[in-house]
């Protein structure tokens, strides 16, 4: 399917592409959200805050790094994590908070979170690609392993077991960035 | 959830600080939609050689089964489709099977009856089978059409699955197409290209069900799509294989060979005189040897079949004609394996009393030769004792076949017969006796064709005899059957022919 054309209308702000790429793509969104947010009317508010967030940055979207799915995709789930994490704090200290989370206490400590990520990044890419796709099933997109089974055709415990390797091979990968 | 799942979510959580491409999101319908894609296209698939016209199929049904497993919770349509998929795979299964045993041609006989397509008749069951898997074919592709106008309608857009609608026409239609017996370049090509046109549309529509994220309720399974998948092939590969082995053999009727003395003693004596092999002659039974009764001349001919690329381990093949009256002969054809053949298996003898025959001035004459049904015998040693089996000789039959050479048409008779397990010395006997007509011919020959099976594997299923009633298709490298041709003059009745001749 070609969404050029949609992106185009999105970025010349015509009134009708916000509608059709709603249409178009709230199932991709849906899919995306829906295993991070189980609450159903928190799914509803965060595919309306996911829509209102591609129409305000849809100009940053460049089709050059990535497909519009990705980007969307990327923006659907950062949406509904976010949503999440508010609601937690607001379950532990009451008042909503939409902040994004603190990053670290120093920029010693930002400078190691950055070059953990990195080095957890690095070791994703060396995985093959069926185990980097479970990877981030599990880990980017919060699939539970039930899905995940269900959509790779797997039984649960094969899945465990294959997810088990994938763990056991970054943490020996990345023992002395995550265990240091 | 342990310290190092938490650091794995944290971690990724964050995209790397370098702003790596943001990760595709999983595409929960390539998989089950590709699988039905290939499945239909390997289904309808047929490349005649190296069994690929078993295997592809095969695998395209297990494939298709398995896309549809996948996607039999989403809605009702994809539910009847998976239905109709597993009944479509385990037929097409049982059908596999059923042809590497003899039971496909029971059934044909048992029938009887044939369906006249324009490349030739085709035995019925063989089409009601073809359009019972088409029938389901059809229901499948009906139910995964059903099944995609559903997904759209639930995502509130307008139905794109067209081309699903109509690979499900173009199969319904396929069946009375191929029920006609459609052949030829200009009438197959445009209906080739017109169904791997619809096999793409419908790959282009899975993709727009992945770009678009459609949201799928996957079905659980307890056994993996890998295990489902090696499971149906093994179950399938198994019971072929079984149904070979155990079609391998006849039932063999052996009983010891009674050595009370003979009651022929005088014509036996007669018939060594003439020339008769003595070896042959101690393993006919009085009954046999009777039908020699009146011998008047024998003709011994010998030959060891050295070709085909049995070399030493041929049989050693030897013609007696034997005049008992004018115009009347018995024949007789012995095959005697010295050493006992590689495979014993089911092997058959091919009897063509009259293959050709010609008048005086060299012209064809109709081979119509009086002749009494042959008789023969498997005899074979073991443990110091001989044992006999008769020899099943079913009616003549009229044979007719193009060759690269020329036209054949002859009567024969066939016989099947499984060779011993155990014992030496194996020699197979067969006489039959022939009347014939002076003023139909003068020169004749005929021919005793020895069809030894030389690999277990046979498939589908073929009796040796059935394989050289055929015209023994195939190349000989690769053919499960030797074919050792051997043919011989009758000599016997010239004298007496040209006396007829002369008096006439």
């Amino acid at each position: 399917m070609d969404h050029s054309e949609l992106i185009r209308a999105m970025k010349d702000r015509r009134s009708d592409a916000l509608p059709r790429f709603q249409t178009a793509f709230a199932p991709l969104v849906k899919y995306i959200v829906a295993p991070i947010l189980p609450d159903g009317r928190d799914r509803e508010e965060c595919l309306s805050d996911v829509f209102l967030r591609a129409w305000e940055s849809i100009g940053e979207y460049d089709p050059e790094k990535g497909t519009v799915t990705a980007w969307l995709g990327t923006i659907a789930r950062n949406t509904a994590l976010n949503r999440q994490r508010a609601n937690e704090r607001r379950r532990e200290d009451g008042p909503p908070d939409e902040t994004p989370p603190a990053p670290g206490d120093g920029p010693e400590e930002a400078a190691l979170r950055a070059e953990a990520v990195r080095a957890l990044w690095r070791a994703v890419d060396r995985l093959d690609r069926r185990e980097r796709d479970l990877f981030l099933r599990k880990y980017y997109y919060y699939q539970p392993t039930a899905q995940i089974a269900a959509e790779l055709g797997l039984s649960l415990r094969a899945v465990e077991g294959k997810l088990y390797r994938v763990r056991k091979r970054l943490q020996d990968e990345l023992g002395g960035v995550h265990r240091g | 959830m342990d310290e190092f799942d938490k650091l794995l979510y944290q971690g990724a959580a964050q995209l790397p600080p370098d702003a790596a491409p943001s990760p595709e999101p999983p595409k929960p319908w390539k998989k089950p939609m590709d699988r039905v894609c290939w499945g239909l296209a390997l289904i309808t698939v047929t490349l005649d050689f190296l069994y690929l016209n078993v295997i592809l199929p095969a695998i395209g049904a297990v494939l298709l089964w398995l896309g549809l497993r996948a996607l039999r919770r989403e809605n009702r349509g994809f539910r009847f489709a998976w239905v109709c998929a597993t009944l479509y795979a385990a037929l097409r299964f049982a059908a596999v099977i059923v042809l590497a045993t003899p039971l496909d041609h029971l059934l044909a006989e048992a029938i009887d009856m044939e369906w006249q397509s324009l490349t030739g008749a085709v035995p019925f069951h063989t089409v009601v089978r073809t359009g019972v898997l088409q029938l389901l074919l059809t229901l499948t592709a009906a139910g995964l059409w059903r099944g995609l106008k559903g997904v759209f309608r639930k995502a509130g857009q307008p139905p794109k699955a067209g081309s699903a609608g109509a690979v499900t026409i173009m199969l319904f239609l396929l069946f009375p197409l191929a029920c006609i017996g459609l052949t030829g370049w200009l009438l197959v090509g445009p209906l080739l290209l017109i169904w791997v046109l619809l096999l793409r549309s419908l790959f282009k529509l899975s993709r727009s069900l992945d770009e678009a994220g459609y949201a799928l309720s996957p079905a659980p399974v307890r056994v993996s799509d890998g295990k489902a998948a090696a499971l149906w092939l093994g179950i399938l590969l198994a019971a072929t294989a079984l149904g070979v082995a155990l079609s391998a053999r006849l039932p063999l009727d052996a009983s010891p060979v009674d050595t009370a003395p003979t009651a022929q003693t005088e014509l036996r004596a007669r018939l060594t005189g003439l020339g008769f092999p003595e070896d042959i002659l101690s393993d006919l039974t009085d009954q046999e040897v009777s039908a020699f009764e009146g011998a008047k001349a024998v003709h011994v001919d010998t030959a060891r079949r050295n070709n085909n690329g049995l070399r030493d381990d041929a049989p050693l093949v030897t013609f007696v004609e034997v005049q008992v009256a004018d115009y009347r002969n018995v024949y007789l054809s012995s095959f005697r394996w010295e050493d006992p053949p590689a495979l014993r298996s089911t092997d058959a003898l091919e009897l063509i009393p009259c293959y050709t025959a010609s008048d005086t001035q060299g012209h064809p004459v109709l081979p119509e030769l009086d002749t009494a049904a042959p008789i023969g015998r498997l005899l074979w040693e073991k443990d110091g004792v001989t044992y006999a089996a008769p020899l099943d000789i079913r009616e003549p039959r009229d044979v007719s076949y193009a060759s690269f050479f020329c036209q054949n048409d002859y009567t024969a008779y066939y016989t099947d017969f499984s060779l011993p397990a155990q014992g030496d010395n194996i020699r197979v006997c067969v006489l039959w006796s022939l009347r014939r007509v002076p003023e139909r011919g003068l020169w004749f020959n005929y021919a005793a064709n020895y069809i030894h099976r030389k690999s277990l594997w046979v498939y589908p299923y073929q009796s040796g005899s059935a394989w050289a009633a055929a015209g023994q298709p195939g190349s000989p490298s690769f053919s499960p059957f030797l074919w050792l041709q051997e043919w011989s003059e009758g000599l016997l009745d010239d004298e007496a022919y040209y006396a007829a001749c002369r008096e006439g």
